[in-house]
């Protein structure tokens, strides 16, 4: 099956403290329909730029990508002009965010910002438009719709308006719906709930769905493939199975290392955390931008950039050590 | 919409500054001069009049009981007799009320409409041309004396280039509409008269803008920031995320927000409108209230000024209070948190 | 504190800010020197040499009786300067008392002082001067003294706001529990925190002051002529301003000039000393 969205080489710069700062580079990565790819890393990976290069949503506009290609459905994005990717947005591609708090404008109504929507990409009338916000909310399981609907934000509870958010992202039915941390600011078992309706999203319209979050525990419950991004490079691909079992990259294996478990004698003896800091990416690299902090790093790790290597099923890895740290001695 | 007790609190409210006012008003007639009763009747009164006026105003009594008199004479419309013209001062006030109002209104106008785009324009591309611009341009309007900018005014869009007129509200020839509102625009419009409606537009556009020109540059700084802050916030982005056009995004969707610090400093733009208006219906003869009160002030009128004071501030508070109702309507949040 | 060379490196890239302070000073001694530089005497009349137009003998021309316009303005900076600057500086000192009292006692004495303060605010500001001066008698003085009134809350308010916010700080809790009296809590540790928001108050406010009591002028009730106010001057002028156009153009360019150059200093004076208001 052809990918819905297939990002390739992507870079981006943006203006830093000395000039352009690259903050992704060659990112390449793809998503087929009804699949649901986990994006995970700690902050300043590079996650959200990612999801905002996707959507030309960066910044400085389209100028800040400064190489590759993101084909959506065959149609390549990067170069397009705002307008016309105002067709795209929320139509093709949605997105929801990590503060529903702040995400939602004060001054509407969610019916407002629901029918705006509708009838911009849809072209229904506002009643059309009001009949199928309130179907788009039952959907999300909101019990009460019509008064949800004429409520303003500050009326609604944070897992209340994430729904919301939700609601006006599936209400198009977009084929590729991109999560930037949606559950963060959640509490569990509200989270637990948003996730079982992206579920539902992906499972019932095949919607493809990029889920951005730092939290591995939640990407394993939820994600068919994982990507896992360090200082705006892709350290690791592949089926979320093998990433977690058997992973490839150094970093991959510390990032599950510093999962808290909980086992029947209580917290894992001892928290794990990754030495060193993520690199300023206004400072010129080379190398792996791994290396200061991997535990395996050699002396070609800190000259050259390492090669892509497949590891089979669409198991990539860059990364020097053969065959990924996994199977040579990880960190135990 | 709004319930019984929102009404109530803000007619509460109401009635307490009322009441600050006038004893501030009090205050500066009764109390602030050495003799009252002589400001009141002026230098050339005879002594009859004057003691007369000392017993009218019970200077001989208590202040309180003389704070009651003053207050009854308020309740009944009455603001005293005018030394220069000796005929009463509410009178004079309401005849001239007409005219201001229409100058301020259409001033206030000017200052939101030109102060919201040139803000919006400047936040939308800051740091470009545009934003340099309307900085320069509000930072002349809040450093130029109003008197000033008036007569230069006059001097380049009647002397040098003559396509305005220097003085009244219409031409010689015309004669004014039906007295409905006494704003000749709306009157003209009422009565059909395009004439007089044109006349009554060329004749208030230039001191309007003259009037308007500060506190333009004001609501366009206030626009400004509130914009910048407002195209940043995450809701923005969102609405951009889902298509939304960008016309869209920045007339409605951020400039809604916006909008609402901006109406709490139109509450302030009209008390100095009011007051500016002294000055420009002077230099441009405009027969309103400010034009009463300067020519009064040669004649050191006491009434006249206290009286203009008065009705100005009442206006002020009411349009303050008109105001912050708006404010309520634009904004959810505060409706909401005041009801309860 | 922050060093001279440091502040001068910062005005350095601050052209708008060292135009402002240019401005000032340049004004300042313009006034000062007014007597040794100005070529004629403020107040000669010259009835032959009436309502002459700018040239090489009357740089900015001449007025009704003949007085020479530049020396006239040059002696105006020094009336406008020390108005300006009493205005704010009184307004100042009687608003700071009574806002760090407000704040600090609060209770009835709090609600008194806002009562007091919420009353003159609700006035527009040039309709209340305009009432006191008529009340106190017209004059330059008397103009000086409602301005002043006028603008008090202004200072009652910012002062008591800083009190609100610093007396809950720790640091001054902390030095109340060890037994500090109020007049020394204050001195110590408010005042110093609030200089910042005061100077910057303070120095817009002398344009503003300026632009109030040279308006009160031109309505007539504050300098009189022959007294060579920018306002007054204007005032006069009137008759004559659309023939003579130098006689209120002079004048009012160095209102506009003395004000702005406050404006921009008091703005560049709140960027230098708090960081956080340089973004916007």
């Amino acid at each position: 099956m052809e990918p819905i969205l297939q990002v390739s080489h992507l870079s981006v710069s943006l203006p830093g403290k000395n000039g352009p700062a690259p903050i992704l580079k060659d990112i390449s990565f793809s998503l087929k329909q009804g699949e649901i790819l986990g994006l995970v890393g700690e902050s300043g990976s590079g996650k959200s730029m990612t999801a905002f290069a996707v959507n030309q949503l960066l910044p400085g506009g389209g100028k800040s990508i400064t190489g590759g290609s993101v084909l959506f459905a065959g149609e390549e994005l990067t170069g397009k002009t705002e307008k016309q990717m105002q067709t795209f947005r929320g139509k093709d591609i949605a997105m929801i965010f990590q503060e529903p708090m702040t995400c939602l404008n004060p001054v509407f109504t969610v019916k407002r910002q629901m029918t705006d929507v509708i009838m911009i990409h849809e072209k229904r009338s506002r009643k059309e438009a009001e009949i199928q916000a309130a179907d788009m909310l039952k959907k999300v399981h909101i019990r009460d719709p019509e008064r949800t609907l004429s409520c303003y934000p500050y009326e609604l509870s944070g897992g209340m308006r994430q729904r919301v958010m939700i609601a006006i992202a599936l209400s198009c039915s977009p084929r590729l719906l991109i999560a930037d941390e949606p559950t963060t600011a959640l509490d569990v078992t509200v989270q637990a709930q948003i996730i079982f309706l992206l579920q539902e999203a992906c499972q019932e319209s095949g919607t493809g769905i990029i889920f951005i979050s730092h939290d591995l525990g939640v990407v394993s419950q939820l994600c068919s493939r994982i990507a896992v991004m360090y200082a705006g490079t892709m350290a690791e691909t592949g089926p979320a199975s093998e990433v977690l079992k058997a992973p490839g990259h150094p970093y991959t294996k510390a990032l599950l290392a510093a999962v808290p478990r909980f086992t029947s004698g209580g917290v894992r003896d001892r928290l794990y955390a990754i030495p060193g800091m993520v690199p300023d990416p206004s400072e010129i690299q080379r190398g792996c931008l791994f290396a200061p902090r991997c535990p395996h790093a050699m002396d070609i790790c800190r000259t050259e950039h390492p090669p892509i290597q497949n590891l089979g099923n669409q198991h990539q890895v860059s990364c020097f050590l053969e065959k990924g740290v996994s199977r040579g001695d990880g960190i135990s | 919409m709004f319930s019984f007790q929102f009404i109530w609190k803000r007619l509460v409210h109401l009635i307490l500054v009322f009441l600050g006012v006038s004893i501030v008003t009090f205050s500066i007639s009764h109390v602030i001069p050495g003799d009252p009763a002589r400001m009141l009747v002026g230098p050339h009164a005879t002594q009859e009049t004057l003691e007369a006026t000392r017993i009218q105003l019970g200077l001989d009594q208590p202040v309180l009981v003389q704070y009651e008199k003053y207050m009854t004479d308020l309740a009944h419309g009455n603001l005293g007799t005018s030394i220069r013209t000796q005929r009463p001062v509410s009178s004079e006030l309401a005849r001239s009320f007409p005219a201001t109002l229409e100058l301020t209104l259409a001033a206030m106008l000017m200052a939101i409409v030109f102060g919201v785009i040139l803000g919006v324009a400047a936040a939308v591309h800051r740091d470009r041309w545009i934003d340099h611009a309307s900085r320069i341009i509000s930072l002349i309007g809040v450093s130029t004396p109003l008197f000033w900018s008036g007569i230069i005014a006059l001097i380049v869009f009647y002397k040098m280039i003559p396509i305005f007129p220097a003085s009244g509200r219409l031409d010689t020839f015309l004669s004014p509409p039906p007295d409905i509102t006494g704003m000749y625009i709306i009157d003209g419009l009422l009565a059909g008269d395009m004439d007089v409606v044109l006349s009554a537009i060329h004749h208030l556009l230039l001191p309007a803008f003259c009037l308007a020109y500060v506190q333009m540059a004001i609501v366009a700084r206030q626009v400004r920031s509130s914009m910048i802050d407002v195209l940043e916030q995450d809701y923005i982005r969102t609405a951009k995320s889902c298509g939304i056009p960008r016309h869209m995004l920045i007339y409605r969707y951020a400039l809604k927000n916006a909008l609402l610090p901006t109406v709490t400093v139109t509450g302030l733009t009209i008390g100095e409108l009011l007051g500016g208006a002294i000055i420009t219906e002077t230099i441009f003869a405009w027969p309103g209230m400010g034009k009463y009160v300067m020519d009064s002030i040669s004649f050191l009128d006491f009434p006249a000024i206290m009286g203009f004071t008065l009705v100005v501030s009442f206006s002020y508070v009411l349009i303050n209070m008109a105001v912050d109702i708006l404010y309520s309507f634009l904004n959810p949040q505060i409706r909401e948190v005041d009801e309860s | 504190m922050m060093s001279l060379i440091k502040i001068w490196k910062i005005l350095r890239h601050n052209t708008l800010t060292l135009l402002g302070a240019g401005l000032v000073i340049l004004i300042v001694l313009m006034g000062l020197l007014s007597p040794l530089i100005s070529p004629y005497d403020p107040n000669l009349m010259n009835i032959p040499a009436r309502l002459q137009a700018p040239g090489w003998s009357h740089p900015f021309g001449t007025d009704e009786m003949g007085r020479d316009i530049l020396t006239r303005v040059m002696y105006g900076a020094r009336i406008s300067i020390t108005v300006g600057v009493s205005i704010v500086v009184i307004a100042a000192a009687v608003g700071c008392f009574f806002g760090s009292l407000s704040g600090y006692a609060g209770g009835k004495v709090d609600r008194g002082i806002m009562a007091v303060t919420d009353m003159v605010l609700s006035f527009p500001s040039m309709v209340l001067a305009l009432a006191l001066t008529a009340a106190l008698g017209p004059g330059l003085f008397n103009t000086m003294l409602a301005v002043c009134i006028v603008r008090i809350p202004l200072y009652v308010r910012l002062m008591r706001g800083q009190v609100l916010a610093l007396k809950e700080m720790q640091y001054v809790k902390a030095s109340r529990t060890f037994g500090a009296g109020p007049v020394w809590v204050v001195a110590r540790h408010i005042v110093p925190n609030c200089l910042t928001p005061l100077l910057v108050q303070m120095t817009l406010g002398v344009g503003d002051a300026i632009l109030i009591a040279s308006s009160m002028s031109f309505i007539g009730l504050g300098a009189q002529p022959p007294m060579p106010e920018w306002g007054a001057m204007i005032s006069t002028a009137r008759t004559y301003a659309i023939d003579q156009w130098w006689y209120a153009a002079f004048p009012g360019l160095f209102i506009l000039m003395t004000v702005m150059g406050f404006n921009l200093l008091g703005d560049g004076i709140r960027d230098i000393l708090d960081p956080r208001s340089v973004k916007n």
